[in-house]
């Protein structure tokens, strides 16, 4: 039934269709076709008077007279205009189509080991080199120590060792600069104190190497010299503060082999003294203010003044050299001003024994003076952490001229001793803490001989 | 003389400037549609010649505006141009593949116009308007908005099949290329189409 209907429905579409080709021809009209097919007149009717409706309107579609003319000649001008459109063959999507399948599977291959050859390098260097700039209190320092230790680890000889010292001190030096420069000055402790034992190791290092080889012995310790002093005066001028002597014992060993006529390794060195508080002194205006101190805890300062040893390296003996410029607070009231050290800033090459008041048995703040035996001015302090503890806070009346920078400038007392007045209740300083000595100079196990 | 690849016709060379046009009317659609794929641009002018009118038809039964209408069939061309070189003549008729085009330039348009509210404006329409011949320019414009009532009534696929057979011409086999069907389906559909828009027209 249903394909009985379809089929009648697809006999009457057929007749429609030859109708209008007849229509659309011009070779009939609409009652003239119906007159052909009176058995379906009443099913073609409709649709052919639609259509008829249709063919009368098309003219209503047409474009303006000349469009088509002047449009095809535009768009012929477009076509032939260089960059506009390119001609149909030389589309940029069939670039590629042309290159086999061998060939492009090559490229794309070449260009994935490229890429990811140049991500691994950068990525390598990238950290390497945030490793190598990174400071204490940072995520990856440990990662740099841990370098450090695995490059000693290779080096089999003491030459080795000793270049290797002296760079991971040079690292140490400019990480405190930059720990002062970023305000991080909590790490400066472990910073410096990690400078120490790598000038101990290189230290020892350095005496291996002579054993066998004093020329070489002696290149090392220029090229120390030549490495450190540079960034030790940076950092000195940073911190501005006092010149100290160095640990007599390495400064002796490293001048030893300089050669002669040539720069004496500076005087590197580092003394634990107590720098009372400014509030509690008074006179703190006068004093040479570092960039950074620790209240309460011993500051540690050091110079790059190069200070001359004995004369003949060789012959140097391990002292300490005095401090050409003491911090003020930190130096006790002296009978004998013109006896200060300061006077003689050079060694001298037999130390006389001196008693030194240790820190641990400080005199009681009202001890006059008189009472504490000013070192002579040949008296040089004893190489021993107990120097360090030399400068012993004392009450110090806040009218009592305290010593200016430069030691040579501090007045003298005027009055006997005896009668240097009493600090006031009101200007009492609080008694200084008990200096803090921190043992900077104890090497760790591979501390030089 | 040369010959150009794909085309058995000889041409004369320029000379002195002057380009010696050939007869590209006479040319096989064929012809014509090989020789434009090599960078003929004449070739294709031909072809646009042959068929703007109609895929102009197709464009303005589908519009209101004229210039867009013919601004459309440009772009129809245009785009036929660019793919020119991806046609083969075994597959659809040209014919159906320009409209195939015109399709996706129609929707384009519609898009864009959707995006930009869909509606003219007053000042557009009076642009549209403006014609030496006013009068003339207002009888077409009412016949053309009566064709665009009376099929924007009918459902898609019969507005397509009205459109491509009666006013634009094609034969039922190429409507069918153009609407992916059988000629057979093209003439049953054009029946209920036709018979569709009779009982909405008051004749």
């Amino acid at each position: 039934m249903v394909s009985k209907s379809a089929h009648k429905q697809e006999r009457i579409s057929a007749i429609l269709n030859r109708c209008l080709d007849l229509i659309e021809s011009g070779a009939g009209t609409v009652e003239s076709v119906i007159a052909l097919y009176p058995e379906f007149g009443e099913a073609l009717r409709p649709p052919l008077e639609a259509a008829q409706w249709l063919f009368n309107r098309s003219e209503v579609l047409n474009p303006r007279p000349g469009f088509v003319k002047l449009s095809r000649q535009r768009l012929v001008d477009r076509f032939q205009s260089p960059g506009s459109y390119s001609a149909p063959g030389s589309l940029g999507r069939g670039r590629f189509t042309s290159i086999s399948l061998e060939r492009r599977l090559v490229i794309q291959y070449s260009a994935l080991l490229t890429l990811t050859a140049v991500l691994l390098f950068v990525g390598y260097t990238s950290t390497a080199f945030i490793v190598q700039r990174s400071i204490p209190g940072d995520p990856l320092y440990q990662l740099k120590l841990a370098q450090e230790d695995y490059r000693l680890a290779l080096s089999r000889d003491d030459a080795g060792d000793a270049y290797l010292r002296i760079e991971y001190a040079h690292q140490r030096l400019i990480e405190m600069q930059k720990l002062i420069e970023a305000g991080r000055q909590i790490y400066l402790d472990e910073t410096l104190e990690d400078f120490v034992y790598q000038m101990n190791a290189a230290s020892t290092a350095i005496a291996g190497v002579a054993l066998s080889d004093q020329d070489k012995a002696s290149q090392i310790s220029s090229f120390l010299t030549a490495t450190l002093s540079a960034p030790i005066r940076s950092l000195a001028g940073v911190l501005d503060v006092a010149v100290y002597a160095a640990d007599p014992a390495v400064l002796a060993l490293l001048n030893a082999f300089v050669p002669q006529g040539t720069q004496p390794v500076p005087a590197v060195a580092w003394v634990v003294t107590s720098t009372p508080s400014p509030t509690a002194t008074p006179a703190a205006t006068l004093t040479p203010t570092p960039l950074f101190s620790f209240v309460n805890t011993p500051t540690v300062a050091f110079s790059a003044t190069s200070t001359s040893t004995t004369s003949s390296g060789s012959a140097a003996q391990p002292t300490r050299v005095p401090s050409s410029t003491p911090p003020p607070t930190q130096a006790p009231p002296r009978r004998e001003p013109t006896l200060q050290p300061t006077s003689t800033p050079r060694p001298r090459s037999q130390p006389t024994a001196t008693p030194t008041p240790k820190a641990s048995d400080p005199p009681p703040p009202t001890a006059a003076p008189t009472d504490t035996p000013a070192p002579p001015p040949s008296s040089t302090p004893q190489p021993t952490s107990q120097a360090t503890s030399t400068p012993l806070p004392t009450k110090e009346p806040t009218n009592t001229p305290l010593p200016t920078k430069a030691p040579t400038s501090t007045p003298l007392p005027t009055k006997p001793p005896t009668n240097t007045p009493q600090p006031q209740p009101t200007d009492e300083p609080e008694p200084t803490p008990e200096p803090t000595v921190r043992n900077w100079k104890t090497p760790k196990p591979t501390s030089f001989p | 003389m040369f010959n150009v690849k794909g085309c058995n016709k000889t041409f004369e060379p320029s000379f002195l400037g002057v380009k010696d046009m050939p007869a590209w009317q006479d040319s096989e659609e064929s012809e014509l549609i090989e020789i434009a794929k090599g960078g003929e641009a004449d070739a294709f002018g031909e072809l646009y010649r042959r068929y703007a009118k109609i895929v102009f038809r197709f464009i303005y039964a589908n519009l209101n505006d004229r210039f867009d209408a013919e601004d459309l069939t440009e772009e129809v061309f245009l785009r036929a141009w660019r793919s020119l070189s991806n046609y083969r003549q075994k597959g659809v008729p040209f014919l159906a593949y320009l409209f195939k085009i015109a399709r996706n330039v129609l929707i384009d348009f519609y898009r864009r116009a959707g995006r930009s509210g869909g509606h003219m404006s007053i000042e557009d329409k009076q642009i549209t308007d403006f014609n030496p011949d006013p009068g003339e320019t207002a009888i077409l414009n009412i016949e053309h908005q009566e064709i665009r009532n009376t099929l924007t009534e009918l459902r898609e696929d019969y507005r397509t099949v009205l459109v491509l057979r009666f006013l634009s011409g094609l034969s039922p086999e190429e409507t069918g290329a153009v609407m992916g069907r059988t000629p057979g389906a093209v003439r049953i559909l054009q029946h209920r189409a036709l018979s569709a828009l009779r009982s909405r027209l008051d004749i």
